[in-house]
């Protein structure tokens, strides 16, 4: 037996229908409309689409199957897994708990006949069908009773009912546990910080010069399509400016700076001869400068033309000069030996004929 | 006599953080010198404390007061021999809240550090006259408030 047939069979099989719940089939075919209609027709078509396209990988819910919450948890209402999803389903629906904890609807609020459709929003086989006929959930602060009475689980339906509203309307998804009349019970976890006490903290850390100050916001910047929790708790943007500060901080601040004015006084504060003669001495040398003007630039004007620089005319360096005078030298000596040779030879023939 | 701050002072002060040197030293040579040991000194103490205070009370670490001495040494060979970077940094952080020591700086260095320091300050905030007004009427109020205090020791 598939999850389908599991949703779809009557709900007494299974035996875990909880005593007062209206039977399933009623429930189911006033949720899904008569299996002969055409509205009946389409809703059941979606919801099979819905589940053959389902794969069963984890990335489909974005949690491993380990994850899945434990069914007693009051989170668990949405589904980690199909298991999760497919146990779930056959359990009491949304509305057996609603009527459990506000007592049957009046007719003016029955639910719709495409409910189940709303049921799936946001999972795998959210379809544009469903999401365009899925009808609007109830307001919960229409139908919910004073906060300070709810019992526990009405956090359910709230938020089912948060998942389920139109995107179009942010306004939904703006509440925050701060803007709450009181936190949500949820015994098993610490109750989220509000918007107040989570900027004490940050101060506290902005002491250290490293912490991040967030700004109070009433409007949430988590993610309207997000499962669970995700969309409510990012209330804060963490990327937003620091705030301007507080009239008690602005006190602080003029106090600090009357304390410092205070030790500068006592010891940065030179005064007599000596201070007004260095005052002069360095006052003298740098109002110079501040007068002098900072050099303004002319327009650059390039000359047209891209002929290369002619190559360098070098001197006579003292190597080249070295080596000439070395090669005259030689060339001077054995001139020098040559003609001096020549002349002893021509003596010895002149003297010659006399011998 | 009630030490306090004289227009005269302050006219002397604007003009040399203005950079009119003639006025300046024209202004600085008519200065009564024995009301000026007390109120022109105090008008450039209180004027380093403001523009440290403006220039890094928002936010600033170390390599930011390193930096701004480094730009202010690099003004000018005059500059680099008035400031001594060490006492400049040490200056503007006890300006700042820190506890660093001060009482060793001698006052030449001192007073020549702080006039630089001050003087560089305006001319980066690049204050327009009004501006330079409203920050001189601060710089008096402190000074005038400073030798009040003195006097009543």
């Amino acid at each position: 037996m598939n999850a389908m047939d599991r949703i779809l069979r009557p709900a007494h099989d299974s035996g875990d229908r909880p005593s007062g719940a209206p039977d399933r089939p009623r429930t189911m075919d006033a949720a899904l409309g008569a299996p002969d209609s055409d509205l009946g027709r389409r809703n059941r078509a979606a919801l099979e689409a819905a589940f053959d396209s389902w794969d069963d990988s984890p990335g489909d819910w974005d949690l491993p199957e380990d994850d899945a919450p434990p069914a007693d948890d009051v989170h668990s209402d949405w589904p980690g897994t199909r298991t999760a999803a497919s146990e779930r389903a056959s359990g009491p629906s949304w509305h057996d708990i609603s009527a459990e904890i506000y007592g049957p609807p009046s007719p003016s609020e029955q639910p719709p006949v495409a409910w189940p459709a709303a049921e799936f929003r946001g999972g795998p086989g959210r379809t544009a069908e469903s999401d365009s006929d899925a009808p609007r959930s109830p307001d919960p602060a229409d139908t919910a009773p004073d906060p300070a009475e709810r019992p526990e689980g009405v956090w359910s339906a709230d938020r089912r009912a948060t998942a389920a509203a139109p995107e179009s309307d942010p306004t939904t998804l703006r509440r925050s546990p701060a803007e709450s009349p009181e936190p949500f019970d949820e015994p098993d976890q610490p109750a989220q910080p509000s918007s107040v006490e989570r900027l004490a903290s940050s101060d506290d850390e902005s002491a250290n010069g490293e912490g991040t100050r967030y700004r109070a916001d009433p409007a949430p910047s988590g993610d309207p399509t997000q499962p669970g929790d995700a969309g409510l708790q990012n209330i804060s943007d963490p990327l937003r400016p620091e705030r301007p500060p507080t009239g008690q901080e602005l006190a602080d601040m003029h106090g600090d700076k009357r304390s410092r004015s205070e030790r500068a006084l006592r010891t940065a504060f030179r005064r007599g001869e000596d201070a007004l003669d260095a005052t002069s001495a360095t006052g003298d040398r740098m109002v110079v400068d501040l007068e002098a003007p900072s050099p303004t630039g002319h327009p650059e004007t390039r000359v047209p033309g891209s002929d290369p620089a002619p190559p360098p005319q070098h001197g006579i360096d003292g190597g080249d000069a070295t080596s000439a005078l070395f090669v005259a030298s030689l060339g001077t000596a054995q001139l020098l030996i040559w003609g001096r040779n020549k002349f002893a030879e021509t003596i010895k023939r002149v003297q010659w004929p006399w011998q | 006599m009630a030490l306090a701050v004289t227009d005269e002072q302050l006219a002397t002060l604007r003009a040399l953080l203005s950079g009119e040197v003639e006025k300046y030293r024209g202004l600085f040579d008519r200065l009564d010198r024995r009301a000026a040991q007390d109120g022109y000194t105090a008008l450039i103490a209180a004027g380093f404390f403001e523009a440290v205070d403006r220039k890094f009370s928002t936010g600033y670490e170390y390599a930011d007061i390193i930096d701004f001495v480094g730009r202010l040494r690099a003004q000018s060979d005059a500059a680099a021999e008035d400031v001594d970077p060490h006492a400049a940094e040490l200056l503007i952080r006890h300006s700042l809240g820190e506890d660093v020591p001060v009482d060793e700086i001698d006052t030449k260095t001192m007073v020549s550090a702080q006039t630089r320091v001050l003087g560089r300050v305006v001319q980066e905030e690049g204050m327009s006259g009004a501006e330079l007004d409203s920050f001189l009427a601060d710089v008096r109020q402190l000074a005038d408030n400073w030798l009040g205090r003195e006097q009543e020791q």
